[in-house]
C-alpha cells in the first residue's frame, strides 16, 4: 500500500517536473496567420504576421514560409527563419512603438524565386513550424496583392518639422519685406573681404578663389559660387584679377558664368578673362599639388577658400600662409575647421558660409531668412532642454518622436 | 529676363517636387528619383569633356605665353597622353587581335602590350596607378605631417583664456595619442577620451545644428528664388 | 631679416626637425622601446572577437585608398590576423572603388597566406560594387543578392565560408575600416538593419567624429589611426608595422609639443618687449 502511494507521488512529481519539457516538445500550428500590404513601400512586397507562441518559439525550431502565384500552386519554400527572431517590434517604421508588437512575428516577403521577383500581384502564402523531425502547418493559406503607397507614414515627424522650420523661415522673410531694417551680427571674415581685394589691387597681385571639392549639387558649393559672384564684382570694381582653379567641370562652367555676369554688372565686361577660371583635375591630392604650385608661382595677395574640403585643406592653406597672403576660409567641413583656423586670418564656420551671401548682399529678404534660422535654432534649444528632462525621467516618448527611418 | 526666369522656375519646380518625392514611397516616385540621378550621371560624364577642354586650353596658353612654370604644363600633356594611350591601346589592339584569333595566329609585334582591360591587375593603367598615382598620393598626404608642425608652432599661442584652453587640450590629445602620455601620467589617455567624448562632441553637435538650420534656410532661399547669385550676377531683383 | 624671410627660415627649420624626428626613429627603430598602452575603446573590439566561438562569421569592410594605406593597413592586418587565429570565417568587402584591388585583395591574400587560410573556406573577398548604402542595405536582406560571386567570379552560395549565413544579421561582428564616409554609412544602414555588433576603424584625425556613436552604443569599439593599431598588435601579441611606426610618430608628437612651448616662450618675450 505504502509503496503504491509512493509510486503515485513519484509519478506525479515526475510529470510535474517534466511537464514543461513535454509541453515544449510539442509544436502547435501558428496562430492568426495574416497577409497584408507592406506599409510605406513601393508596392513590391507583402507583410506576413502571426502570433508569438510559447510552444514554438525556442532554439532549434523554424518557421517555414511557402508561397505561390496562384491558390492551386505550385508552392515554393521562400524562407526558413529561426522561431526566436523577426518580430513586429523590430520594424517600428511599419508598426510604431506599441508594446503589443512584441506579441507578433513579422516577415516581409519580397519575392517568390523563379516565379515573381519582386512580388507585384496577388501572392498566396502558407506557414508551417518545424523542429527538424516534425512539421505542423497553419490550416489555411492567406493571400494579398501589394500596392504602392503614396505617403510614407514613418516620415511624418520629419514632415512636421520641415513644415515648422520652413514656416518660421518664410514668416521672417515676409516680415523682412515689411520691415527691412533687420539687425545682423558682424562676421569679421566677410567684413575683411573688401580689405583683401583692396590689398591685392595695391600689391598688383591676383586673388585666388577655391570652391571646395564637392560638385554643384552640394549646398556648400552653391553658397561658394554665390559668394564668388559678390567677390568678383568687387574685384571688377577695383580692376584687380581673380583666379578660380576648379575641381569639377560643372562647377567651373557655373563659376565662369557667375564671374562673367559680375564683371558685366560692374560695367567692365571687357576685363573678364575666361581663362582665369579653369579646371584642374578631380583627384584630391593632384588638385592640392596644382593649387600649391599656383600659389607659389603667382603669389596671390589673398586666398579665399569657400566650400567643402578634406585632408588637402592644410596643404593648401599652409602654403598660402607661407607666401604671406591674406587668407579667408569658409567651410561646413567640421574636421577641417581646426586646420583653417590655424592657418587663415579669418574662418567662417559652418552656417556662416551659407549666411555669407545674404550678409554680403544686405538684401532684406535674405537677411530675413537668417532671422528665421536663428529662431529655429532657439526652438531646437528649447526642444533639447525638454527632451533632456523627459528622457532623464526615463520616458521614451521623445526618443520615439525624433526617431527617423 | 528669360535667361534668369527659366532656371529659377526649374529650381522652384524641382525643389518642391523632390521635397514631396522624399515622402512618397510609390514606384513612380522612385522612378523619378532614379531617372534624375541617371541624368545627373550623364551630365557629369559629358561635363568631363568641358573639363578636358578647359585643361588642354589652359596649359596650351601657358606654354604658348611661356608663363612661369610652363614646363609643368608640358609634363601635364606628356602624362595626359601616356594615360590616354595606356587606357585605350589594349582595347584598340584587341579590336585588331580578335578577328585574327580564329586563325590562331598571334600578332607577334603587338605582344608587348598586355591585353588586359584597364584598371585590372596586370594592365598598364593598373601599373601606373600602383607605381605612380599611389606613391604620389601618399607623398602629398604625408606632407600634412610637416605642415601641421609649422602651423601648430605659429597658431597655438596663449593669447587669451580660450586660446590657452585650446592649447592645453591640444597638448593633452597629442600626449594621449602616443605612449608618452601614459608614461608621464596614467590619467592622460582618460582625459583625452573625455575631451573627445564630452566638450568636443558638444561643440560638434552645436555646429551641426547650425549647419542643418543653415541648410534648410539656404535651400528655401534657392527654391523660392530669393538666393539667385549662383546663376550669375549679384543683384537679387 | 624681413618678417617674410624669418617666416620662411623658421618654417624650413621646423621641416628639417620633423624630418629628423621621423628619420632617426625609423633608422634606429630597434633601439627605441616604448611602453605598451591600451584604451577601452580598442580593447572592446579585441574582447568581442576573442569572445566569439570558432567558426563564427564576421564581415570586414575595407574602405580606404592608397593615400591612407600607411595609416590604416596595419590596423586591418592586425584585426584580420586575430580573426584568423580565432578560426573565424571572414568576408572581406569594400564600398570604395579605389580600395578594391590594391588594398582589399592584397591585405586579405597576404594575411591569409601567413595564417595558412583557404579562400572560399576560411575567408572570401567580394568584388567592388557601386551604390555604397544600397549595397549595405542589400547585405542586411540577402548577402547572395548583393554578392552572387566573389572577386574571382566563383559562386558565393556554394562556398563553405558562407554556410549558415544569409545576411549580415547572421554575422557575429562587422568591422568597417575607412578613410571616408563608409563608417557613417555602416552605422546608418548596416547597424540599423543588420543589428550585429559594429566596430569602426578610421584615420587619427577622423576619430573625433565617431565618439558620439560609442556613447549611443551604435559602435562597439573604435580604432583611430596608427596608435590604435599598435595597441591592437600588443593585444594579439604580434608586433608589426604599427608598433614600429608609433616610434617616429611619438617623437614627432613630442617635437610638436616642444615647438608649441618654444613658440609661446617667444610670444611672451615679444609681448613683454612691446
Amino acid at each position: 500500500m505504502m509503496s503504491y502511494k509512493l509510486s503515485v507521488i513519484l509519478t506525479a512529481l515526475i510529470i510535474i517536473l517534466f511537464l514543461p519539457a513535454l509541453a515544449h516538445a510539442q509544436l502547435t500550428p501558428p496562430q492568426e496567420f495574416r497577409a497584408f500590404d507592406t506599409p510605406n513601400d513601393d508596392g513590391k512586397s507583402l507583410s506576413l504576421t502571426w502570433k508569438v507562441s510559447l510552444e514554438n518559439d525556442r532554439e532549434g525550431v523554424y518557421y517555414v514560409i511557402s508561397a505561390a502565384a496562384s491558390a492551386d500552386g505550385p508552392w515554393y519554400q521562400i524562407d526558413k527563419t529561426l522561431s526566436t527572431i523577426g518580430y513586429k517590434s523590430d520594424f517600428p517604421q511599419y508598426f510604431g512603438f506599441g508594446d503589443d508588437n512584441k506579441l507578433w512575428h513579422f516577415y516581409e516577403a519580397s519575392k517568390i524565386p523563379d516565379v515573381m521577383d519582386p512580388i507585384t500581384s496577388t501572392a498566396y502564402f502558407r506557414l508551417a513550424v518545424t523542429d527538424g523531425t516534425k512539421t505542423v502547418e497553419f490550416p489555411n493559406m492567406v493571400s494579398f496583392a501589394p500596392q504602392g503607397n503614396w505617403f510614407d507614414k514613418s516620415k511624418i515627424n520629419i514632415l512636421i518639422f520641415v513644415i515648422i522650420f520652413s514656416s518660421l523661415i518664410l514668416f521672417f522673410i515676409s516680415l523682412a519685406r515689411r520691415n527691412p531694417n533687420l539687425f545682423i551680427r558682424h562676421i569679421p571674415g566677410l567684413d575683411a573681404i573688401e580689405e583683401t581685394i583692396g590689398r591685392a589691387t595695391e600689391m598688383g597681385r591676383p586673388i585666388l578663389y577655391l570652391n571646395g571639392l564637392l560638385d554643384m549639387s552640394s549646398l556648400s558649393t552653391i553658397a561658394s559660387t554665390s559668394i564668388l559672384g559678390k567677390v568678383a564684382r568687387k574685384v571688377a570694381n577695383y580692376d584687380s584679377q581673380i583666379k578660380v582653379p576648379c575641381y569639377d567641370p560643372i562647377v567651373m562652367s557655373v563659376c565662369q558664368e557667375v564671374v562673367k555676369e559680375a564683371y558685366a554688372e560692374a560695367g567692365r565686361p571687357d576685363a573678364f578673362k575666361q581663362d582665369n577660371i579653369f579646371f584642374i583635375t578631380n583627384d584630391q591630392f593632384a588638385y592640392a599639388a596644382a593649387v600649391d604650385g599656383l600659389i607659389v608661382r603667382h603669389k596671390p595677395a589673398a586666398n579665399l577658400y569657400m566650400g567643402y574640403y578634406y585632408a588637402e585643406s592644410l596643404l593648401i592653406a599652409e602654403t598660402g600662409a607661407a607666401t604671406g597672403a591674406m587668407q579667408i576660409a569658409g567651410t561646413d567641413s567640421i574636421t577641417q575647421l581646426p586646420f583653417f583656423i590655424t592657418t587663415c586670418d579669418y574662418t567662417l564656420m559652418g552656417e556662416e558660409l551659407y549666411a555669407a551671401s545674404a550678409y554680403l548682399s544686405r538684401e532684406p529678404l535674405q537677411l530675413g531668412s537668417l532671422k528665421g534660422q536663428d529662431i529655429s535654432k532657439a526652438f531646437i534649444i528649447f526642444v533639447l532642454i525638454i527632451g533632456t528632462i523627459v528622457s532623464t525621467a526615463e520616458s521614451l516618448f521623445f526618443i520615439h518622436l525624433f526617431k527617423t527611418f | 529676363m528669360i535667361k534668369r526666369q527659366i532656371p529659377l522656375m526649374i529650381a522652384f519646380v524641382m525643389g518642391i517636387l523632390f521635397i514631396i518625392q522624399f515622402f512618397v514611397p510609390h514606384q513612380l516616385s522612385q522612378d523619378l528619383l532614379t531617372g534624375v540621378n541617371k541624368w545627373l550621371m550623364i551630365i557629369g560624364g559629358i561635363s568631363l569633356l568641358l573639363g578636358i577642354n578647359s585643361l588642354v586650353h589652359f596649359h596650351y596658353v601657358q606654354i604658348k605665353r611661356e608663363t612661369p612654370g610652363w614646363g609643368f604644363s608640358l609634363v601635364m600633356f606628356l602624362c595626359f597622353g601616356l594615360a590616354l594611350v595606356a587606357g585605350f591601346l589594349p582595347s584598340i589592339v584587341m579590336w585588331f587581335v580578335e578577328p585574327a584569333k580564329a586563325g590562331a595566329e598571334p600578332v607577334k609585334w603587338l605582344s608587348f602590350i598586355p591585353l588586359i582591360p584597364p584598371f585590372e591587375p596586370g594592365s598598364t593603367l593598373f601599373w601606373i596607378f600602383r607605381n605612380g598615382i599611389s606613391p604620389f598620393m601618399a607623398t602629398m598626404f604625408s606632407m600634412i605631417g610637416f605642415f601641421i608642425a609649422s602651423a601648430a608652432f605659429r597658431a597655438f599661442r596663449a593669447r587669451s583664456l580660450e586660446a590657452t584652453l585650446l592649447l592645453i587640450a591640444a597638448v593633452i590629445i597629442m600626449l594621449g595619442q602616443t605612449p608618452i602620455g601614459q608614461m608621464l601620467w596614467q590619467g592622460i589617455p582618460d582625459i583625452m577620451v573625455w575631451i573627445f567624448s564630452v566638450p568636443n562632441t558638444a561643440a560638434k553637435r552645436a555646429i551641426w545644428f547650425g549647419i542643418t538650420m543653415g541648410t534648410i534656410a539656404f535651400s528655401l532661399r534657392i527654391i523660392f528664388g530669393i538666393e539667385r547669385a549662383y546663376l550669375g550676377g549679384t543683384d537679387q531683383k | 631679416m624681413t618678417k617674410e624671410q624669418r617666416f620662411t627660415v623658421t618654417r624650413w627649420i621646423i621641416f628639417g626637425l620633423v624630418a629628423l624626428a621621423l628619420i632617426i626613429p625609423i633608422v634606429y627603430n630597434k633601439y627605441i622601446k616604448l611602453p605598451d598602452t591600451s584604451s577601452r575603446v580598442v580593447k572592446n573590439i579585441y574582447d568581442h572577437i576573442e569572445s566569439l566561438p570558432e567558426g563564427s562569421s564576421i564581415i570586414m569592410s575595407i574602405d580606404f585608398d592608397p593615400s591612407s594605406d600607411e595609416e590604416l593597413r596595419p590596423m586591418v592586418m592586425a584585426l584580420l590576423w586575430h580573426a584568423f587565429k580565432k578560426n573565424l570565417r571572414v568576408i572581406g568587402m569594400t564600398i570604395w572603388d579605389a580600395a578594391a584591388g590594391g588594398t582589399l585583395i592584397d591585405i586579405f591574400t597576404t594575411v591569409a597566406k601567413e595564417a595558412k587560410k583557404q579562400d572560399g573556406v576560411d575567408y572570401a573577398i567580394m568584388p567592388f560594387k557601386p551604390g555604397s548604402s544600397a549595397i549595405i542595405l542589400m547585405l542586411s536582406q540577402d548577402i547572395f543578392a548583393a554578392y552572387p560571386q566573389d572577386y574571382k567570379k566563383a559562386e558565393t552560395r556554394d562556398m563553405p565560408v558562407f554556410k549558415g549565413v544569409k545576411s549580415i544579421r547572421d554575422m557575429k561582428f562587422a568591422m568597417c575600416v575607412s578613410a571616408g564616409q563608409a563608417v557613417d554609412i555602416w552605422i546608418v544602414y548596416g547597424k540599423e538593419k543588420g543589428k550585429m555588433p559594429l566596430g569602426a576603424g578610421c584615420t587619427g584625425v577622423m576619430a573625433t567624429d565617431y565618439y558620439p556613436y560609442l556613447q549611443s552604443k551604435q559602435l562597439l569599439g573604435l580604432m583611430g589611426g596608427l596608435g590604435a593599431a599598435a595597441q591592437y598588435e600588443v593585444l594579439i601579441d604580434k608586433r608589426g608595422t604599427a608598433t614600429d611606426s608609433m616610434k617616429p610618430q611619438t617623437v614627432v608628437h613630442a617635437l610638436i609639443i616642444v615647438l608649441i612651448i618654444i613658440g609661446n616662450i617667444i610670444y611672451f618675450i615679444n609681448r613683454q618687449k612691446t
